[in-house]
């Protein structure tokens, strides 16, 4: 059997001595500051998380790009030439177009490598949402599953990974987009932060306005409590926007609130962050499928 | 215009730098359309990027065959392939290389089934093909062009671009019939837009045109004006109202004595054929205008007498069309939706911001001038809903509005009783309309018991309280009727204000409004003194424009 390469891109949030543990590998989108196109390194190489952060809060936009073909088509073959198949776990379709160009690259790439495998699955999540799915994937791969049964698992429980997560501020939310919720629901307010999920399709679904960052910490745990499965055996993990403190202090209250093993705590990558803005904190814990679809 | 029917790979290579040029110039407004299926405004961009990476494969080399350059041009636009609009542009060529595959020259035959397989292609790129965008604008110039080709056997390039070209624009301003989110934001589809650049700056390079952004002006404004609206004369509709018919004819002498012919000749034809008549005449120019539902007559009548310098024919039917069309959509202008807010502001800084946040129809007044209940009434007859919810904004307020309310039979009208600008924010910002009613105004409520309206004005004069004297000119911070707070600094009169609100240790938010009178560097002042004496608050300040007040704060 042909072993497999794991790849996520630069929404997965996975830091290097993760990948490394996991031995996985990733793509890399762009974000532009400044009319400057940057890689999107989930490491910070290039530019550091508080450089960047700071950055948006200066009030400089900063927008990102999905995967470009060309990097799909280096990294592919990197890893064909070596005689390796490729699973490529996407970041939400519903946030990024990068798993179309990974597709339409693949199909180019089996003709010159037909013994080659490239399987693409579509996250439906991002950050360390993608980022869990891509652990399990590691697990099985360790586990001598195959690369189709890997692909199968994730797109039987992608939706079970769950999210909660708000942002400290709408303005950064709302002008990348990628949100589902009316113009009103996010007009501009002061200190609201509307709970998101990432809803059965992979959007950004705004379920609840909560008033305050303390209640937005209490509620985002309440939905967690009621929704997670199995939380004794679970390390539930959380990606900040350069807000380690809140971070850390929304760890305790779940960790208490769910009685789970652990709570890992990392940094949200440009990408993400691009889009959500500094102060943003979001949960991911394993829990009851996600049967809602937002609509505006 | 040249009669050109076949292609060679240097030709083709001029066609499509032609299209990239242009859609380089237009890039920016392309992103501006850009709602769909995430609105990050960068299709144009993405769009050139991949053209780009075409042109950047072919540039050095030279190319016989169209065969070869599609090739190379293909490869390079997938490397160079970016977002969405990006992939299925590059697909899309990727399409015509294929269907240009083997051939040296190319015929209209090989152009509209190489067309015809980068629509497949394109189709195949995305997971969900959806209808309204650049794929339905691609794939009805497809359409068109075998039934074009079919009809005109013997065309040419440049005849069918053209026509192509018409097609498309049609197809593209349709686009937000087929997909809501373009209706709703108001704009065609960005990648439809971005494509149909690229094949106007072909059409361009093709007639020989220069491509600058002056000369496209007015393509580009066909692009975001109305043009004839196709839908207001079909197949079915009857000709009620004829042609206005216009042209100025230049007598000739060859036809006819120049020095002694009267425009009463044509006049008197034209009473016969036609009505509203204007006819004017200047020496040997004769300006005509007539209503007729036989133009060609008309024409071919005035011909015997001269030639033509201008001629404009139009079907009157489209234009009368056009103004019911318009009348009608005045009608639709009625606010529809299952849940509307009203509610009654003064200000327009207030008045702005409130609509930001989700009122559909304001009713003018406030504190001085408070409003009737016939002015809720006309502000109800906008809105076509189930419910109503009313928000008074101030305490004078609530009994007009409870009776409009009561008089009111077309909607359910309910009244949220928000005595406040503060408590009509608080209201607001926790609304949820995708909640049951019953929910919506629960929440509303909910925020507005937890919210405390603080208000900084000035005394008009000296009066004593119990615990508090204020003299006249000083500042004061009232919360509802009660004056907590009165200092000759205005930040010092807040602070205590604020300091002495009932519960302040259970509030996270504070939302200041500012007024006409707030001066950019008091802003800076307030905002230190809230930073630092109310560390645990979260704040942020409104332009509000009010005036008396100059701070309305909700403290939530």
């Amino acid at each position: 059997m042909r072993s497999f390469a794991i790849l996520g891109d630069s929404t997965c949030d996975l830091n290097k001595d993760l990948r490394t543990q996991l031995d996985v590998d990733y793509v890399q989108m762009n974000f532009v500051l400044d009319g400057k196109e940057y890689p999107a390194s989930l490491d910070w190489e290039g530019m550091s998380a508080k450089t960047f952060y700071d950055q948006m809060r200066e009030g400089k936009r900063i927008t990102t790009t999905q995967v470009p073909a060309e990097t799909f088509v280096n990294k592919f073959t990197e890893y064909l030439e070596k005689g390796m198949d490729v699973l490529y776990i996407s970041c939400s379709s519903a946030l990024s177009g990068s798993i179309n160009t990974a597709k339409v690259v693949a199909k180019e790439l089996q003709e010159k490598y037909p013994d080659g495998k490239i399987v693409c699955v579509d996250a439906l999540n991002s950050s360390f949402g993608q980022g869990i799915e891509i652990m399990w994937a590691s697990r099985m791969r360790s586990d001598g599953s195959t690369i189709e049964e890997v692909a199968e698992f994730l797109e039987k429980n992608r939706n079970c990974v769950n999210q909660v997560g708000f942002v400290e501020k709408l303005d950064y939310l709302k002008r990348a987009g990628r949100v589902t919720a009316s113009s009103a629901f996010f007009g501009n307010l002061i200190g609201i932060k509307p709970l998101l999920i990432s809803d059965a399709k992979g959007q950004n679904f705004a379920v609840k306005k909560v008033k305050g960052m303390q209640n937005a910490m209490t509620e985002a745990v309440a939905m967690a409590k009621e929704r997670i499965i199995e939380p004794e055996d679970q390390i539930l993990y959380i990606s900040h926007a350069d807000s380690k403190e809140n971070a850390q202090k929304l760890g305790e209250m779940v960790k208490e609130a769910t009685g789970c093993k652990d709570v890992f705590i990392g940094s949200i990558g440009p990408i993400v962050g691009a889009s959500v803005g500094p102060g943003t904190l979001i949960l991911y814990y394993v829990g009851q499928e996600e049967t809602t679809i937002g609509e505006a | 215009m040249n009669n050109t029917t076949h292609l060679d790979g240097e030709a083709f290579k001029e066609l499509l730098l032609g299209g990239l040029s242009n859609l380089k110039i237009h890039a920016k407004e392309v992103d501006e359309l850009n709602v769909f299926p995430v609105p990050d405004g960068d299709t144009g961009t993405n769009m050139s990027m991949t053209l780009q990476g075409g042109v950047n494969a072919i540039q050095d080399s030279y190319f016989e065959s169209v065969s070869e350059f599609a090739k190379a041009f293909s490869r390079g636009a997938l490397l160079g392939a970016r977002g969405n609009s990006g992939v299925i542009l590059s697909q899309f060529i990727k399409g015509l290389a294929l269907g240009f595959d083997g051939c040296k020259t190319i015929t209209l035959l090989d152009f509209y089934r190489a067309f015809r397989e980068g629509v497949v292609k394109a189709y195949d790129a995305v997971l969900n093909p959806t209808e309204g965008t650049m794929l339905t604008v691609m794939r009805e110039g497809a359409e068109f062009l075998e039934v074009f080709l079919k009809d005109k056997p013997n065309t040419c390039f440049e005849e069918t671009l053209e026509s192509l070209n018409v097609s498309m624009q049609k197809s593209l301003d349709h686009t937000p019939d087929l997909l809501p989110v373009l209706k709703e934001a108001g704009v065609i589809d960005s990648g439809g837009a971005g494509f149909l650049y690229i094949f106007r700056g072909v059409e361009m390079a093709l007639k020989g045109e220069e491509i600058t952004a002056d000369q496209l002006h007015p393509h580009g404004h066909a692009l975001s004006m109305p043009t004839v609206d196709f839908s207001a004369f079909t197949a079915d509709s009857e000709l009620e109202f004829g042609y206005c018919t216009e042209f100025i004819l230049q007598l000739q002498k060859s036809k006819v004595d120049v020095t002694s012919f009267d425009k009463q000749t044509i006049v008197d034809y034209l009473e016969k054929v036609g009505d509203s008549i204007v006819a004017v005449q200047d020496d040997d120019i004769i300006k005509i205008h007539v209503h007729t539902f036989k133009p060609g007559d008309v024409l071919n009548y005035c011909q015997q007498f001269g030639e033509y310098i201008t001629l404009k024919i139009e079907n009157m039917s489209v234009q009368h069309n056009e103004i019911m069309l318009e009348e009608e959509r005045k009608t639709k202008n009625k606010i529809k939706k299952p849940i509307a807010i009203v509610a009654a502001l003064s200000g327009d800084g207030l008045k702005k911001y409130f609509q930001e946040i989700g009122v559909d129809v304001i009713v003018d007044g406030g504190q001085t001038d408070n409003p009737s209940t016939e002015d809720f009434l006309l502000a109800f007859e906008k809105i076509e809903a189930e419910h109503i919810i009313v928000l008074p904004c101030n305490s004078n307020i609530v009994m007009a509005s409870s009776q409009a309310a009561e008089i009111y039979k077309e909607a359910k009208v309910h009244i949220v009783k928000a005595k406040t600008i503060a408590e009509g924010y608080a209201a607001l910002s926790m609304m949820n309309l995708s909640l049951e009613i019953e929910d919506v105004i629960r929440d509303m409520e909910q925020a507005i018991s937890e919210t405390e309206t603080g208000m900084i004005t000035t005394s008009i004069r000296d009066v004593d309280y119990e615990n508090l004297s204020v003299k006249k000119g000083q500042f004061i911070g009232l919360n509802k009727d009660a004056v907590l707070s009165a200092s000759d600094n205005k930040i010092d009169a807040a602070r205590d204000l604020i300091a002495a609100t009932e519960g302040l240790e259970e509030k996270a938010v504070i939302v200041a409004f500012y007024g006409a009178n707030v001066t950019a560097d008091e802003l800076k002042e307030m905002e230190r003194m809230l930073k630092a004496d109310f560390p645990l608050l979260e704040y942020g300040f409104i332009e509000g424009g009010q005036e008396v007040y100059d701070y309305i704060f909700a403290i939530e």
